[in-house]
């Protein structure tokens, strides 16, 4: 749906993105991940047809987006990360008025923005007017907003990051139920937890170019030496705690009470076995051993640090 | 387009611009005659000489040139003003979502400067006539007052929306809605001085304001050719403003 290759863009003499590459399947929900500066919204302004871009190709569906920027327009539904309204405007005329924008007739718009309303759960805010709205009423109108003309792709610029823990619930619901409908969704986030949920792929992006583009489940795959949570029915004595950290396949040792995390030299099954072979003949008083998942936001920092 | 035209009305009706633009004039409207009526009064009490008091003119005529030059300097202000912020409240993401939906630029232009023009005229068409008809009720004259109400209250309200236009222009070059009211206050400061040099005064849009000052209801071969020279020009502009905001990026926060 969405394939980025060499897109560089400069701001007087700044580069924001020096040869930017990623690619979006369509159907799926694609986190775009990087620090502030990074080149996030610069990239989604350029996809979305607001900015120019210099060399490179920026595909959607097919389509150069600087050789038809009013056909691919029509085809995108942008939320930008502080969306700005009509405020003197009701919920619902709002909406009616981008359907009528779209050439719907009068009864056909007005009864879409009611459906629109219901899907981001602001019927019973229909005839308010958008300008004593909240933050996170005002991101569930932009969804709505985004959503008139029943786009193909939806960018996402930070849709969660100002709202509270029921108002970001709420918003990965939706995204959720629009990838259940089919829709390709691209969310630029620094919140982690909610690629993790959501995210089908992710792209890290560092001082505007692609540091890793690829599936969740590939990320979690390479996520390196593992760590051990191993916990023991009492407190392990000093001779014994020597003995373990003198193990050739422990690389680091942390201790807390009878809890001990053991960090493995690699990520291969042997050393799993190994350790747990030491522990039983090392006679250690052990309870369970677990292997501890690493998450997506200690990879994200692993990736952006140059690690891995 | 009908759609585009009922959004420009309600955004006047409920941001209160069509309220600010009739306040201002009205006020200035009925304010001219009375001022012109106290006049003398202030200035013998303010230089206690009957004499230089009896020397102003008090009549209607003399309020009707008061109105139109206070009108020209202060409701200019107020149109470049409104034009430009109108520019900067639109950039301002505001045209995410309708570009998306399918919004023409031009034709939102196009709507805004129709709804505004004929505002902006007919408000300044009520209040010239509410000053004449007030002024004459306070004031003494035999000055013929229908047809000169027509012919004063187009002349300046085309100028008033060549203000609005020019404030809109500087507005989509200019981020900043106060710098863009100072610069397009300025060109227009300047097109009247160029018309004082010019033998062909009848190009520039202030020569309607000294026409208007004139006081005279009959057309004149420079009248017929300024108001379809502005009209040409008003065209292009807001075809301009329409290319130059279709080039601007809408994502960034300006206002």
């Amino acid at each position: 749906m969405i394939y980025v290759k060499g897109l560089e863009k400069e701001f007087g003499s700044f580069r924001a993105l020096k040869g930017l590459d990623f690619h979006v399947s369509k159907g799926t929900v694609h986190g775009f991940l990087g620090h502030n500066g990074a080149g996030k919204t610069t990239t989604l302004n350029i996809l979305a047809g607001f900015s120019p871009y210099g060399k490179g190709s920026v595909q959607i569906d097919g389509i150069e987006v600087k050789n038809a920027k009013y056909k691919v327009q029509r085809m995108i539904g942008y939320l930008p990360e502080s969306p700005q309204f009509y405020e003197y405007m009701q919920a619902k005329e709002l909406l009616t008025h981008l359907g009528r924008i779209q050439k719907a007739s009068k009864p056909d718009a007005a009864k879409r923005a009611e459906e629109l309303l219901r899907l981001v759960g602001l019927e019973s805010a229909s005839n308010r007017k958008v300008g004593g709205f909240s933050r996170g009423m005002k991101q569930r109108l932009g969804m709505a907003c985004a959503l008139v003309h029943d786009p193909e792709l939806l960018l996402l610029d930070e849709p969660t990051s100002a709202l509270d823990p029921e108002g970001r619930r709420e918003v990965l619901e939706l995204i959720e139920t629009l990838k259940a409908g089919g829709k390709t969704i691209l969310i630029s986030t620094h919140i982690l937890s909610d690629v993790e949920r959501v995210c089908d792929s992710v792209t890290m992006i560092k001082d505007g170019k692609c540091i890793f583009d690829a599936g969740i489940n590939t990320l979690k795959e390479i996520q390196g030496p593992a760590t051990y949570r191993i916990e023991f029915s009492r407190l392990l004595t000093k001779r014994e705690l020597a003995a373990l950290r003198g193990a050739d396949f422990v690389a680091d040792f942390k201790c807390e009470e009878k809890t001990c995390f053991v960090k493995t030299p690699s990520e291969d099954e042997a050393v799993s076995l190994q350790l747990a072979q030491a522990i039983m003949e090392l006679k250690l008083p052990f309870r369970a051993i677990q292997r501890q998942e690493r998450t997506l936001e200690e990879l994200y920092i692993r990736r952006m640090n140059g690690h891995d | 387009m009908i759609e585009l035209i009922w959004k420009e009305h309600l955004e006047g009706m409920r941001r209160k611009q069509y309220f600010a633009i009739g306040i201002l004039i009205i006020g200035f409207a009925l304010l001219s005659p009375v001022m012109m009526k106290a006049l003398p009064v202030l200035l013998e009490s303010q230089t206690g000489s009957e004499e230089m008091a009896a020397a102003i003119p008090v009549n209607l005529r003399e309020s009707m040139r008061s109105f139109v030059k206070n009108i020209h300097q202060i409701a200019t202000l107020l149109l470049v003003y409104l034009g430009a912020s109108q520019v900067a409240y639109e950039r301002n993401q505001r045209l995410v979502f309708p570009i998306h939906a399918g919004l023409e630029i031009r034709s939102m232009i196009r709507a805004k400067v129709g709804v505004y023009g004929i505002a902006v005229f007919a408000i300044t068409l009520l209040g010239t006539a509410l000053t004449a008809f007030y002024g004459s009720v306070l004031l003494p004259d035999t000055w013929a007052i229908f047809p000169a109400i027509l012919f004063i209250g187009a002349e300046i309200g085309l100028y008033l929306f060549v203000a609005y236009l020019v404030g809109m222009a500087v507005g989509s070059w200019i981020s900043s809605k106060m710098l863009a009211t100072v610069l397009g206050s300025l060109v227009l400061f300047v097109l009247g001085w160029l018309a004082g040099f010019s033998s062909f005064e009848w190009i520039f849009p202030t020569y309607l304001i000294a026409e208007a000052n004139l006081l005279i209801a009959y057309w004149t071969r420079p009248l017929i050719g300024c108001i379809l020279m502005t009209l040409a020009w008003s065209a292009i502009l807001a075809e301009a403003i329409g290319w130059k905001l279709d080039r601007t990026n809408m994502t960034a926060q300006e206002e």
